[in-house]
């Protein structure tokens, strides 16, 4: 409990350093968004009424806090470049967003620690080599190029997909996922090799204790010894990891929407950021880092969950 | 000291010697012989890709009912000897000669399955480290259930109930809450008792005791030395005992084996090698136990240290440390010598002697 | 392949190859980079055009070494000026010690809950685009990590005999911990180097990709698949080497990753 109330404490305390951070880079600068938005034909009038209205004619401070406190109430401001609230913006994105991403790390979750499981299991043969080889390759390999390939190979080439249309959820379910696939793979695959080689190096970890040893003095078989006594303990290893890809997935959708031209969260951001619109980039990025801290605040909790060493030694 | 010596060999047999090679003079066949060791021979692959020697022609017969203990100092082979037993040897130590018969079959050809089969049910071991040697994640219950239903076909109730029977007899107080347990909720000294409890569950034929009370305190190893006796009284369990604690091995075992950088250098009754020890190396062992009667005096200890693995060794490895080292000791190895009363040595000072040493023993 | 003599090898090689094209595209491309020809426009790959031409009939393979280069550059300057910003916060923050310790070390915790590709992504919104922004991007986004290593070390190495035997003997702090402790953290730094190499490159050119690095016309990897995304079924070519070439390079830094990590660091 008391660890609980402590982890709480460091999340409000790292949201808060978030905004403020955020805040204060999108104001501590040498560029003047008004003169940004406007161009540098505008007249020195037209500027400053657009200071106005963008409220940034007021000291940071105060700026500060009302940004704050309408974040807090789901208020995020006006859009300078889609000239509408953020939050509807953000209401009719995130949806998408969120799926994509889901989408990836089942993905990643479901080939990468069987696979992890497979490597462990075949040390010591060719399939061990064959999955190093793979996984150094997926490391290597940037998410948007493989987007581009499988554009080429399944869209243009074997008409799996038509590249670039995007089916809304509220249109056809099937077809929504059906276009988020390959999203949703590109992003998959460098992410899943990261997770096969930290399962594999926890496998063979724990191969490695003492335990391990006892259970095969008892007279347990290899796949006892794997499933029954690695498994789980690597897994626990495994977990505060399992924060960070997801942190990776997001920042990976952020880039793949904008290849397969998704409507989600990361084509708003960087159209937001191409176009300057700061109240938007700044709303955006808040709000991305935000259900990051969140994602790894979870996983600390989920350890403690399913490891009784540190259960009991936080209570 | 004394008189736990005395007690300590309350079982021994006299008889010819077992710890000797089946084509050695000093050979004769007992039925009582459980496991025996054969020229058993393991080499270490070293970080260079080259192999050396980490037991060498090591020769011993367990015989039914004893407690025998193995003595050297750490990188003696001791321990590799009985991982060798029970086929846990590290990817990087392969048996390279000889063989361990136990059953009529020889151990290092089993197959997975065969090995499987035997681990646990036959061939039970304890580690020297009861903290990391069972699983953090399962249960304690759930650890030793599985002992048994990796064997025997039997009902979960049944298994429930052997678990605690064998919980309270090794001494835990509160079985049930114990079963309920994740390990590092246990102390050192509980946690070996399960440990213990563990590998008897299925009453095996041999126990292996790798070290058990070394990480442990004093009086827990007192009580865990005790338990180890009891079991070996009570259900008749062979015990393979190995420690670097010569105090230890006298209470405890009926006769010893000492080993030295990997060979066998002695071998008798805990008494003959206790008493009448003829090995420069177990002598400088004995000489270096401290007792109260040298109180205040320097402890002796054997000058040098042992040779690491990878190193080339003389015929005699313990010759470069020998008080008494001679030029033979240099250009042959030792071959083995009866001194009487099954106690034999390694050691080019004693004469080698056909069968007829018997009765007398040698000078 | 347990002392990572392998990974060495294939590492060096192929990264041997990258920069070695690069070098060469300081002194000599096939084709001038900018050159548009329309006759040869999405020319496929031939003995004059190994790498084929774009849509606008440049030499795909001039440009990409020459993209080589400019990423290689984005790459060294972020890793190379975070290293000695690294360097001196770690040794600073794990040596004192104490509050200046808390201070860095909170300002790094709140830096690193970003993902690195927002940083990137604010620091690109408030200045301007272009070389100079990306490599300030990425260094702020590097920083973190190459610091905690470097401070965990210091820490290590500050409560080691020798170091309290040095401080006896009145060797002063900044003598101790430039020419004793220091240079203990390089096997650590190196393989961070290395990766963070390969990061650099990885993030570059997910920047260039979506138009916010490198400018046009300086050929850049990422910028290049960015341009040969529509017609890759016309000229798939066109994104097949740029592309083929980050695999090769990241392959390459990740393989001498492992091999020190293997080398050093078990």
């Amino acid at each position: 409990m008391k660890y609980f109330l402590k982890k709480t404490g460091i999340l409000v305390l790292t949201i808060f350093l978030i905004s403020l951070l955020t805040f204060f880079a999108f104001h501590i600068i040498p560029s003047d968004p008004a003169r940004l938005i406007l161009g540098t034909n505008a007249s020195e009038a037209q500027v400053e009424a657009l200071r106005v209205q963008l409220g940034i004619d007021r000291p940071l401070s105060d700026q500060y806090i009302s940004w704050i406190t309408g974040f807090v109430r789901g208020d995020f401001g006006t859009s300078t470049k889609y000239r509408m609230p953020v939050a509807e913006l953000l209401a009719s994105r995130l949806p998408v967003t969120l799926s994509l991403g889901l989408m990836a790390l089942v993905l990643v979750l479901l080939a990468g620690i069987p696979l992890g499981i497979l490597a462990a299991r075949r040390r010591d043969t060719i399939w061990e080599q064959v999955i190093n080889f793979l996984t150094m390759l997926g490391i290597s390999v940037p998410n948007f190029f493989l987007s581009i390939l499988f554009m080429w190979v399944f869209g243009l080439i074997l008409h799996w997909f038509r590249p670039g249309t995007f089916v809304s959820y509220t249109r056809s379910l099937s077809g929504f996922i059906g276009s988020l696939f390959f999203p949703a793979l590109s992003i998959a695959i460098p992410q899943t090799a990261v997770l096969v080689k930290y399962m594999r190096t926890a496998m063979l970890e724990e191969l490695g204790q003492d335990y391990v040893r006892t259970a095969r003095g008892k007279g347990a078989s290899e796949t006892i010894v794997l499933h029954i006594h690695v498994l789980r303990n690597a897994i626990v290893a495994v977990v505060p990891l399992i924060g960070m890809i997801i942190a990776s997935v997001l920042s990976g959708s952020i880039i793949i929407e904008q290849v397969f031209s998704i409507p989600g969260i990361g084509k708003l951001l960087i159209s937001a950021v191409t176009s300057r619109d700061f109240p938007l980039t700044q709303t955006l990025v808040v709000y991305v880092a935000i259900i990051i801290v969140l994602v790894n605040f979870l996983a600390d909790i989920a350890i403690q969950v399913i490891d009784p060493r540190i259960r009991l030694g936080g209570s | 000291m004394r008189e736990s010596l005395q007690t300590g060999n309350k079982h021994t047999k006299t008889g010819p010697s077992r710890y000797v090679p089946a084509d050695s003079p000093y050979w004769e066949a007992d039925d009582n012989v459980v496991l025996s060791a054969e020229h058993l021979t393991l080499h270490v692959r070293n970080r260079d890709g080259s192999a050396s020697p980490a037991v060498e022609d090591v020769s011993f017969n367990v015989r039914r009912g004893e407690i025998l203990g193995i003595v050297g100092e750490s990188g003696c082979g001791k321990s590799l000897t009985v991982m060798a037993i029970m086929g846990l040897l590290k990817p990087d130590v392969k048996p390279t000669g000889g063989k361990i018969i136990f059953d009529g079959r020889d151990l290092l050809a089993l197959t997975g399955k065969e090995r499987e089969a035997i681990n646990g049910r036959d061939l039970s071991i304890i580690y020297q480290e009861p903290m990391t040697s069972l699983n953090p994640l399962m249960k304690i219950g759930k650890q030793l259930g599985e002992a048994v239903s990796l064997h025997e076909k039997v009902s979960k109730e049944e298994i429930r109930k052997r678990t605690l029977d064998l919980l309270t007899e090794v001494g835990i107080q509160d079985a049930e809450a114990c079963m309920k347990a994740y390990p590092h909720q246990l102390s050192g000294g509980m946690r070996q008792r399960v440990m213990i409890a563990m590998a008897t569950i299925c009453k095996p034929q041999i126990l292996l005791a790798d070290e058990p009370t070394t990480a442990l305190d004093v009086t827990t190893q007192a009580h865990v030395l005790d338990l180890l006796k009891r079991i070996n009284r009570e259900y008749g369990t062979t015990i393979l005992f190995i420690s670097h604690d010569l105090g230890v091995i006298n209470r405890i075992c009926d006769r010893v084996i000492v080993m030295y950088a990997g060979r066998i250098c002695e071998a008798g009754t805990t008494r003959a090698i206790l008493q009448d020890p003829r090995h420069e190396y177990t002598r400088g062992l004995i000489r270096s136990i401290p007792t109260r009667d040298r109180k205040g005096e320097d402890l002796p200890c054997i000058p040098g240290r042992v040779p690491p693995v990878e190193e080339k060794k003389d015929p005699c490895p313990f010759a470069p440390r020998c008080g008494r080292a001679m030029d033979i000791c240099r250009t042959s190895a030792p071959s083995v010598r009866g001194c009487g009363g099954g106690h034999i040595v390694y050691c080019h000072l004693y004469p080698v002697k056909g069968k007829g040493e018997k009765k007398g023993g040698i000078a | 392949m347990k002392n990572g003599k392998f990974e060495f090898r294939v590492g060096f090689v192929l990264t041997g190859i990258i920069l070695a094209l690069a070098i060469l595209s300081v002194f000599y491309t096939p084709y001038d980079i900018n050159l548009m020809d329309k006759a040869s426009r999405q020319i496929s790959p031939c003995l004059s055009h190994l790498f084929g031409t774009d849509n606008y009939g440049r030499d795909v393979f001039s440009r990409a070494i020459v993209g080589t280069r400019f990423t290689m550059l984005v790459a060294l300057s972020t890793v190379g000026s975070c290293t000695v910003i690294a360097s001196v916060l770690g040794l600073l923050s794990g040596y004192a010690g104490g509050v200046v310790d808390e201070i860095i070390m909170r300002l790094i915790d709140a830096i690193n809950s970003f993902p690195d590709i927002l940083i990137a992504l604010i620091i690109v919104t408030i200045l301007d685009y272009g070389k100079y922004t990306i490599i300030l991007a990425l260094c702020v986004t590097f920083v973190p990590s190459f610091t905690r290593i470097i401070r965990t070390a210091t820490i290590q190495y500050k409560n080691e005999v020798f170091v309290r035997s040095l401080r006896v003997m009145g060797v002063s702090d900044l003598r101790i911990l430039l020419v004793h402790i220091f240079p203990n953290t390089w096997p650590r730094l190196l393989s961070t180097i290395v990766i963070g190499l390969s990061n650099a490159i990885l993030a570059e050119a997910a920047m260039s990709y979506l138009g916010l690095g490198i400018q046009p016309p300086t050929p850049s990897w990422g910028r290049m698949l960015q341009e040969a995304q529509p017609i890759v079924y016309n000229a798939p070519w066109v994104a097949l080497c740029p592309g083929l070439m980050i695999v090769v390079t990241i392959v390459g830094l990740n393989c001498i990753g492992e091999g020190l990590r293997k080398r050093y660091l078990t």
